[in-house]
């Protein structure tokens, strides 16, 4: 059993070499557990040994990592209230009557985000973000109408969307092993029910450029007749300045163009012609990695307030 | 599961590396309660290599990865069956936009379905035969809830799946599916009522949570309780 034990340690130092450091005062445990080894039921040992190393890596550790990634999508959450809150109270003229219960509905469950995420972060031994007030933001990169134009407003919205639901896939990984994942992972499928919802009523709109826009993140269409524009390029928002929402990590191919999923094509994939470039893309959605979220976020942050 | 692919290797490359080790480690950690059950031993010589597996019997064995990506192939199969049917004939209330949009939800179905089955290869369970006698495809209200059905549980197999995913690589995959199971769900729930695209109160029997305005989440065995009932073949499910 001790040599089983010391195998543990030794495979555990490939990975981590800090491993000794990281046992601190549980290394007179492990001694201990060494040397009275042939007192205790040995069934329990491996037990007892895990759960000492649960603790060591989940617990003791400072999870300033899982803290960082709850800070950048909590400054996309206000970026989002904001947004949806002015418009309720500073110029409520400007979403249609029938259409206030939904922007309410999106408003209120951002702050709702913005509750649990300040939470987490505090339950994690971090210091959550400041509230960023509505001052911070610049919302006027789908244009300068956006407070004045409903169809401006909507496109702005579905922007911030589904921006904040690849800034959360990008961070499932770090979030991995720890409750949190949970939390964000179901925030990031809301996320997507927003952007789906605000998609719809941007398509009801019938704007030029947008006629055949889907609540699903796609490639452009033709507006004559809904066909893809091909080649691929660009994003389905139609506005090139906000490619970095929808585009690469650097170096990856993280594009929301993309077809080939884990080296697997999906164009036509199993003999479905019908599987063209738009629905291959659409099926599936992409992570963005932090410093690709800084980037596009800061495109709706005034200098001074940027992500860095 | 992980793809031997240079695609692959670079996007796991992409994410950091020392919460890559640190996960590593969390598995191995693990691995040695599991020798107080007598499944494995913690000497390093003693751990198998890998053997290839062939699943023969439409087997889901929860106790890794690949049992829960052919549970969630067999849930890609049970949507991409519905939205095959509906759409060869919807029923025609339905207006333009929405043939469309069920069109290209049909194709996404077929997508994951086909990517799910090359993705687990030999590892995979058979083409399943499905059941929707019990759904009246010549009325829209029914179609429509049909779908909802499909997709809201749907997104609720995913959410959890992610979280119990051991593979840093498959967990991506799963939310990359996940959130457009979610459009999905916003679309069809929305040509119900307006407000329905998320209305988590409705869905809190699949776990939703409205106070903290979290989405859906239901683990297996809950979700099977309701999905096998369009499922005639025989699946061979355990370690759930």
């Amino acid at each position: 059993m001790n040599m089983n034990i010391l195998n543990i340690i030794e495979e555990t130092e490939k990975v981590d070499g800090a491993v000794y450091e990281r046992l601190g005062p549980r290394r007179s445990a492990l001694k201990h557990l060494l040397n009275v080894g042939q007192k205790v039921s040995l069934a329990a040992i491996p037990l007892s040994l895990s759960t000492m190393f649960q603790k060591t890596y989940s617990q003791t550790t400072p999870n300033t990592a899982s803290i960082d990634s709850l800070n950048l999508v909590l400054a996309l959450g206000y970026m989002q209230f904001q947004f949806y809150n002015n418009a309720l109270t500073a110029t409520p003229a400007l979403i249609p009557v029938a259409d206030k219960p939904i922007i309410t509905t999106l408003r209120d469950q951002e702050q709702a985000h913005i509750n649990v995420l300040t939470k987490a972060i505090t339950d994690l031994g971090g210091t959550p973000r400041a509230l960023m007030p509505y001052a911070n933001f610049d919302y006027t990169r789908v244009n300068a109408n956006v407070t004045t134009n409903y169809g401006t407003f909507l496109r702005t919205a579905v922007v911030l969307e589904d921006l904040s639901e690849r800034a959360y896939k990008g961070q499932l990984i770090t979030l991995m092993g720890t409750p949190v994942l949970a939390t964000a992972v179901r925030i990031h499928t809301i996320e997507a029910r927003h952007s789906a919802q605000l998609r719809q009523m941007v398509n009801k709109l019938q704007i030029a450029t947008l006629k055949y826009l889907r609540p699903w993140v796609s490639i452009r269409r033709n507006d004559a007749d809904g066909s893809d524009l091909l080649p691929i390029t660009g994003n389905d928002s139609m506005i090139g300045v906000l490619n970095p929402v929808y585009d690469i990590d650097a170096g990856l191919l993280n594009r929301e163009t993309k077809t080939i999923q884990a080296g697997i094509e999906l164009i036509g994939i199993g003999g479905n012609i019908n599987l063209t470039a738009g629905p291959a893309a659409e099926s599936f959605d992409e992570y963005l990695l932090t410093a690709t979220v800084k980037t596009a976020a800061n495109l709706f942050i005034k200098t001074g307030f940027q992500l860095t | 599961m992980t793809k031997n692919n240079s695609e692959a290797i670079a996007e796991k490359d992409s994410f950091s590396i020392s919460n890559m080790q640190r996960r590593q480690f969390l598995q191995f950690a693990g691995a040695s309660m599991a020798l107080t059950m007598g499944l494995i031993s913690c000497k390093k010589e003693e751990i198998p290599a890998t053997t290839p597996y062939i699943n023969t019997d439409n087997t889901i064995d929860f106790k890794d990865d690949t049992g829960l990506l052919n549970y969630i192939y067999a849930l890609e199969q049970i949507e991409a069956a519905f939205y095959v049917k509906a759409t060869a004939n919807l029923p025609a209330s339905f207006t333009p936009t929405q043939v469309l949009f069920f069109n290209d939800i049909k194709l996404h179905e077929i997508a994951h379905r086909e990517f799910f089955k090359r993705f687990l290869g030999v590892t995979a369970i058979g083409v399943l035969e499905i059941d929707f006698s019990g759904i009246d495809f010549t009325d829209a209200t029914a179609v429509l809830n049909a779908a909802r059905t499909f997709e809201d549980l749907g997104v609720a197999a995913y959410n959890d799946a992610i979280v119990r995913c051991k593979n840093d690589y498959n967990l991506i995959l799963l939310s990359q599916v996940a959130t457009v199971e979610a459009r999905h769900a916003a679309f069809v729930c929305s040509q119900v009522s307006a407000l329905s695209f998320a209305d988590l109160t409705e869905l809190a029997p699949l776990g939703a949570d409205a106070t903290n305005a979290l989405d859906v989440m239901l683990a297996p065995g809950k979700v099977l309780e309701q999905a096998s009932k369009y499922i005639k073949t025989k699946l061979n499910i355990i370690n759930l």
